[in-house]
């Protein structure tokens, strides 16, 4: 597996979202051998497909209105993503955009009431439940973003050793808190005596002190100064440079553009554009209207905001999601529009050049 | 008016060490201070202190010159928190959420995007952004005189964290609201604020000792 074959034949697979696969490569494949000849976790999938892919995902919620009256929200739509070994992609997007669910649909998370369809697989298999139950929490890990996912009763301490009680994951819980800036004494706390900071940091130790294959990470860095946030970002720049594929959610596009290798753009549950994570670095290398909106909104970008508000899953403008608040809204925009490639990346929009 | 904090000192009784110590800081109606600092610092439970939800050790909090908790009914300061799934009652809907506040301008919530459809749901059927606006909204209320706001933007996108903010600011312009924002972000604080302090350089000035400065982490610790 380990020939440049395989990989070859990774990159002619048609995805979706990844027709020009070449130029997505941020960082070089090969530092993907170099590594997985060093280390002793090799699986014989991992260069053949994407670590991970999810292919025309929808999700809907049933809600009741008024007695027993029904209806469905659908919250994501249609959407695809490809993650390899070794890299790391990005996704940031509107609040409510549907960000967090994906991460859950990934995992087998979602709540009782909702109900997808498309496909998922993991190291070319269809990720079964029977499957995650297995690699949850071992090869497929979850950095959560609500900080109320610790357990308020118990001490943090047990809730990274996630219950066990042998010398090794004594040791390995007090590194990994370390390598977090959180000394022993942090073991005897309870969530509640934690700053928010620090809870974040004890969700990252608690979810990467064994050495996962996928690290999804939900909103990571909120609450951290931005030296602590850089030094997160930083590890899952390593976890990834390892061989372990990484999705990160997000909303700080300054410190994605520093790390990730592509980063794509969710609005109201679609992908809008797919980028190289550099094309973030000005505004006339984005593609979507509302990327260039994002980028002019950075505080250290104008802090502009555009009027208007993402539509809601419960009303949804017909054709182009972006419509009713795009500056280069035209009629042929209220038919459906594809995704096309453009300039080396993905975009959903007819009128971006 | 003015909201003055006089030699705060606090330490929570787990054993760890003091984390605020003779902190002092003074805030008129007119004036928009930004508070920074390394996560684990204090800045939370300063404004804890700050809206009356804690009680410092030594040290005073006094609203025109007199003692906070001298104050009954609405209280002027209000805190607005940085986990807004922490901070709202998980069996409420959100109407019910929203009526904890004092009377709230029509112009609050429609300034802040709270669509109406979401006053009939449940705190976990809405994302973490969608919540804090209820969260921000709740706050604001008609005799809010000053806004303590911790972190309150870090679980929204860019475009409508730049929304949020600037209708925000309007509205503290507008009605005389002291505002006191806490923040990682310092380009944020620089678009905000009229004044920034670092908590951590006050503090450190009076304590050298290693355990103080070795918590700084990314500080070689």
């Amino acid at each position: 597996m380990q020939d440049g074959k395989g990989n070859a034949d990774a990159h002619k697979r048609p995805g979706p979202f990844f027709q020009e696969q070449e130029e997505f490569q941020g960082r070089p494949q090969k530092k993907l051998h170099e590594t997985s000849q060093d280390t002793s976790r090799e699986v014989a999938q991992e260069v053949a497909s994407p670590l991970l892919r999810v292919s025309h995902l929808t999700i809907s919620f049933t809600q009741y209105e008024r007695g027993w009256r029904q209806r469905r929200l659908t919250p994501i739509r249609n959407l695809s993503l490809e993650l390899r070994a070794g890299e790391m992609v990005a996704v940031v997007g509107s609040s409510g955009s549907g960000k967090s669910l994906l991460a859950h649909a990934v995992m087998g998370l979602l709540p009782y009431n909702a109900s997808w369809e498309g496909s998922i697989s993991y190291e070319g298999q269809p990720l079964t439940e029977r499957r995650l139950n297995k690699l949850r929490g071992r090869d497929i890990v979850l950095v959560p973003q609500s900080v109320s996912y610790l357990d308020p009763l118990m001490k943090v301490g047990e809730q990274v050793r996630k219950g066990r009680r042998d010398g090794e994951s004594y040791s390995r819980c007090r590194s990994a808190l370390a390598r977090y800036g959180l000394g022993e004494e942090t073991e005897a706390l309870y969530p509640f005596e934690l700053s928010g900071g620090m809870t974040r940091r004890v969700l990252i130790a608690a979810a990467v002190q064994e050495h996962p294959r996928l690290v999804i990470a939900d909103e990571p860095t909120p609450g951290l100064h931005l030296e602590a946030a850089k030094r997160v970002m930083g590890h899952f720049r390593e976890i990834a440079d390892e061989g372990a594929g990484v999705l990160l959610i997000t909303h700080d596009l300054e410190l994605a553009v520093e790390t990730a290798d592509r980063i794509v753009v969710l609005y109201a549950g679609e992908t809008l554009e797919e980028a190289q994570a550099a094309d973030f670095r000005r505004e006339e290398t984005l593609r979507h209207p509302y990327s260039k909106a994002l980028f002019r909104a950075m505080p250290g970008h104008g802090f502009q905001s555009e009027p208007g508000s993402q539509p809601y899953a419960g009303q949804m403008p017909e054709g182009c999601v972006y419509g009713p608040r795009c500056p280069l809204f035209e009629e042929r925009c209220r038919r459906p529009v594809p995704c096309r490639s453009l300039r080396g990346g993905m975009v959903r929009c007819i009128r971006a050049e | 008016m003015k909201l003055e904090a006089r030699d705060i000192s606090f330490q929570y009784d787990n054993g760890n060490r003091r984390i605020l110590n003779e902190v002092s800081l003074a805030l008129t109606s007119k004036d928009r201070l930004g508070l920074l600092a390394p996560s684990g610092f204090g800045k939370t439970t300063f404004c804890k202190i700050l809206a009356g939800y804690e009680r410092p050790d030594s040290g005073q909090v006094l609203l025109d010159g007199r003692p906070l908790e001298g104050y009954r009914g609405y209280c002027p300061v209000q805190m607005i928190w940085q986990h807004p799934e922490l901070s709202v009652n998980p069996r409420r809907k959100m109407k019910a959420v929203l009526a904890e506040g004092d009377r709230i301008p029509e112009r609050v919530i429609r300034g802040l995007g709270i669509e109406p459809d979401w006053l009939g749901r449940y705190p976990g059927e809405l994302s973490g952004g969608e919540l804090q606006r209820f969260c921000i909204a709740r706050a604001l209320g008609e005799r809010t005189r000053f806004l303590l706001a911790d972190e309150i933007s870090t679980m929204l996108d860019l475009v409508t964290q730049s929304q949020l903010w600037q209708f925000l600011l309007e509205e503290v312009k507008e009605r005389q609201i002291g505002l006191l924002v806490v923040s990682h972000s310092e380009p944020l604080l620089k678009r905000l604020c009229t004044q920034t302090i670092n908590l951590w350089e006050e503090q450190a000035h009076g304590r050298k000792d290693a355990a103080f400065a070795g918590e700084k982490w990314g500080n070689g610790s």
